[in-house]
């Protein structure tokens, strides 16, 4: 007994070990990260590059303070404002060329290497897809970092003025490199799904913008709760102000009061967005170990446990006293609804099937708990229901940790309301998937699917009704069934489960055609086949 | 040692592969053969742990592709019948990016591009940018990839495809030498001839089936059950070949021309100069006598039909 317990330790610290040795490997020394870098900096093309940036900062920073500081006309306190004011829009400046450069710099990083037929030669040598896409994450974090020094003669001058101080950069910088990790990672995810350059570059962006638009709208809010957008040091604000580049300044001095504990909202930032890469590179190594279903597993597996930390982190730094939630029990189930629309970005790559992708795969049911892990179309909506599952118990767990609270009824309400909004979606994919003969074809059709269904409505019904999503009383609003994020008041909880037995409903109506659409191609000599890679 | 067992890749109703089984040693140049779409890359693929086997495995020193694929990785070279070369890199630092994925000691890397580099006859090009080199350098550049971590098994698909012929004998030259190191080589061709060259084993592969393995002699005495004998007349060739067919052994016997004879003949070298002693006795003007020699080529296009799946 003892010796299997000794066993047992040595094997665990052997795993330990190894795991310690990989992960020197990957981060420290990547020979990817190296040859890309060799490449990126090579010619003149770069410095050509970094000149045009210097050049266009500073112009841009003149400019602004040319209108900002007014010398000899103003107060010293609106001076002072203006430099602040000054600091924040450089700041602001430095977010909008990050979020244009970082996806051009990451977007083609495998699908190049994919197009040449490079990555079967690098994937033919003892290397993870950790190693491998850890190594372009480098690569392009490195490049945004050089952005970022070079910004330094701007943002000194911001210093220098009176506008901020080191620390303020420092901090801004920071959550400005995080928000470029993110872009990264995203860009990387669609690099590995995509086939061509162009289609990557432009699904990255698309990509990008769907990421930046609700946490900008989540920002906005969050300042909308505290005091106005530029000066906020000082003041406990909701973190999720954070989550957009374009509100780093304001954001940078804030914290959340948690159990007591004044928290640096950039520390809840950081931690959430390394919780979100280390996600969409799961994702990625997903769509890169097309060749080993081992390996499938064990990603997939490792995602949920990220998920359901992602989502109890965010449940323990979601403070209702710093922001206007109100009911933490219905706005953690308007979260976790929230947080579903996140989901259903994944749905195209986890649910639709095909014959044109680099894992060719057939229709093995449509529902199977054991195929949850492999990747295969039967396993996709267990998939899916298991991170909405998972999410809900982190984000109870987290919330619970966090304020103490503990979430009832309507959360439990709005984790189904979820759980149907990701199905309807899993069955329109399977419609697709039914009815296409490529994958890709089918993931596109999901992807219009969601924009007719989800994006387009928004600014319809915004127009036809001058009250908001989160209106109580009676409105056009109401006859919109996909509407996750609304509702964060216990007016809309009855109506949630209304709505989550109409999408159930639709989800049964899809799956049962996508199906006969099966059963038509199968039928005759083409009976359902093994799967197979 | 390298052992495939019943090796199969299926995809839907199509088999790619069907339960391939071989065994190769140090030093073997095997040589596979097969028309387009008949399994070779598939199988190479598979040897390579880049597709999933849907059945059987294979084993090199005792790493299985399946269970293993890290540890198999780290002892092969794979070389797909496309470059893959990256742009703006130098010859150097190509070599210096795959020597450090294969793990290669930091201290010990100089010494081993610089080694690959005379091996493959590059050294002059170690400061060149890969896209300026020329596709047989390039093809060398690739060989000499898979050579910086010195590999038990080198997987080379179709390696001579677009070479001239000067780039195709070194290339031949280099890859028999490599045998002779005692690494075990893969080759896939459709070039038969330049494969009877070098390799020491074949294997002939159609619609996934291996039709054939073995050493090379011992595959074309297989595949010919008779020999076809040429006899050259001053005259009567027709009759000759009437005359023969009443002989023992004599399988056929059809004349080509006025003065040319072909013969299918089951008997051996014994009972090949019994025949020429009648034919001669019978008073035929026989000028010319021998057997025709059955190359891989004629192997191939006998035991395989060209259908492709």
């Amino acid at each position: 007994m003892i010796a299997t317990r000794e066993a047992a330790r040595q094997g665990f610290f052997d795993r330990f070990a190894s795991w310690l040795g990989e992960t020197k490997l990957a981060y420290l020394g990547n020979a990817a990260a190296l040859r890309d870098f060799r490449v990126q900096l090579r010619g003149n093309r770069s410095m050509l590059l970094f000149g045009l940036y210097l050049a266009v900062m500073i112009g841009a920073g003149l400019v602004i303070y040319a209108q900002t500081a007014n010398a000899g006309q103003i107060s010293a306190l609106v001076a002072q404002n203006n430099l602040l004011t000054f600091y924040a829009v450089v700041i602001g400046m430095l977010g909008a060329v990050l979020t244009i450069v970082t996806p051009a710099l990451s977007a083609t990083a495998v699908v190049m290497e994919r197009q040449r037929h490079s990555l079967d030669l690098v994937f033919s040598a003892p290397v993870t897809a950790r190693y491998y896409l850890v190594g372009k994450m480098i690569s392009a974090f490195r490049y945004t970092w050089m952005l970022l020094i070079l910004s330094l003669p701007v943002t000194a001058s911001c210093v220098v003025l009176g506008g901020a101080s080191w620390s303020d950069v420092l901090e801004s910088f920071g959550l400005l490199s995080m928000h470029a990790l993110i872009i990264t990672a995203i860009s990387l995810l669609v690099s590995t799904m995509v086939s061509k350059p162009v289609s990557a570059i432009i699904w990255s962006y698309a990509a990008t913008a769907a990421y930046l638009i609700p946490a900008t709208a989540l920002s906005a809010g969050a300042m909308n709760a505290t005091n106005g957008p530029f000066h906020m040091e000082g003041i406990q604000a909701p973190f999720w102000g954070g989550l957009s580049p374009y509100t780093v300044s304001a954001m940078a001095g804030t914290y959340s009061s948690i159990g007591g504990l004044d928290v640096p909202n950039w520390i809840l930032v950081g931690g959430l967005t390394l919780l979100i890469c280390r996600l969409l590179l799961l994702g990625a190594g997903v769509a890169l170990a097309s060749w080993d279903p081992k390996l499938i597993v064990k990603l997939r597996s490792t995602s949920l446990v990220y998920a359901a930390v992602l989502a109890a982190w965010v449940g323990y730094a979601a403070v209702p006293s710093a922001s206007s939630v109100g009911d933490l029990s219905v706005f953690g189930g308007s979260l976790l609804a929230g947080s579903s629309v996140a989901l259903l970005l994944a749905v195209p790559n986890v649910c639709c099937f095909g014959k044109d992708a680099e894992r060719r795969l057939r229709p093995n049911g449509w529902f199977s708990s054991r195929r949850m892990l492999d990747g295969t179309p039967a396993g996709a909506l267990p998939f899916l229901l298991a991170l909405v599952s998972v999410g809900a118990l982190g984000l109870f767990l987290g919330t619970f940790l966090g304020s103490g609270l503990t979430l009832g009824m309507p959360f439990l309400v709005y984790v189904c309301y979820g759980a149907a909004l990701v199905s309807l979606f899993w069955a329109v994919a399977r419609y697709t998937s039914s009815y296409m003969l490529g994958v890709r074809t089918a993931r596109v059709g999901v992807i219009v699917s969601m924009i007719v269904l989800l994006v387009l409505p928004t600014p319809i019904l915004s127009a036809l009704t001058p009250a908001g999503i989160d209106s109580e009383a009676l409105t056009v609003w109401d006859l919109f069934v996909l509407r996750p994020i609304g509702a964060t008041n216990t007016h809309r909880v009855g109506e949630a489960l209304a709505y989550a037995v109409l999408l159930l409903a639709a989800t049964g109506i899809f799956a049962a055609w996508a199906e006969k659409n099966l059963k038509e191609k199968n039928s005759g000599d083409r009976p359902d086949g093994p799967i197979v890679a | 040692m390298l052992e495939v067992r019943n090796l199969r890749k299926q995809y839907g109703d199509l088999v790619a592969v069907n339960g391939v089984s071989f065994c190769l040693q140090p030093g073997d140049v095997f040589g596979f053969i097969g028309s387009n779409g008949a399994g070779k890359t598939t199988t190479i693929r598979m040897i390579s742990t880049l597709l999933e086997p849907t059945a059987g495995t294979a084993t090199l020193n005792g790493a299985d592709i399946v269970k293993d694929p890290l540890a198999v990785r780290s002892m092969i070279g794979y070389m797909p019948d496309f470059f893959g070369l990256y742009d703006d890199v130098k010859v150097w630092e190509y070599l210096d990016f795959f020597a450090s994925i294969y793990r290669v000691p930091r201290s010990q890397r100089g010494d081993v591009i610089d080694n690959v580099l005379q091996l493959t006859d590059l050294t002059v090009k170690k400061d060149a940018f890969v896209q300026s080199l020329s596709r047989g350098m390039q093809q060398r550049l690739c060989l000499a990839r898979c050579l910086v971590h010195d590999p038990a098994l080198l997987l080379l698909d179709e390696p001579a495809s677009g070479l001239d012929p000067r780039a195709r004998a070194e290339l031949k030259a280099l890859i028999g030498e490599l045998g002779k190191m005692g690494k075990i080589v893969v080759v896939s061709s459709h070039i038969l001839p330049e494969l009877a060259d070098f390799c020491n084993t074949v294997g002939i592969i159609e619609r996934g089936d291996l039709l054939a393995f073995g050493p090379v002699d011992q595959i074309v005495k297989g595949a010919h059950t008779t020999r076809v004998l040429e006899l050259r007349l001053l005259r009567e060739a027709n009759a000759s070949a009437r005359f023969m067919l009443d002989l023992p052994h004599v399988v056929a016997a059809q004349a080509t021309s006025e003065s040319l004879v072909c013969v299918d003949f089951s008997g051996d070298y014994e009972q090949q100069a019994e025949l020429l002693k009648h034919l001669v006795s019978e008073g035929f003007p026989v000028i010319g006598f021998r057997e025709q020699e059955a190359d891989l080529e004629d192997v191939f296009l006998r035991l395989t039909t060209g259908a492709v799946q």
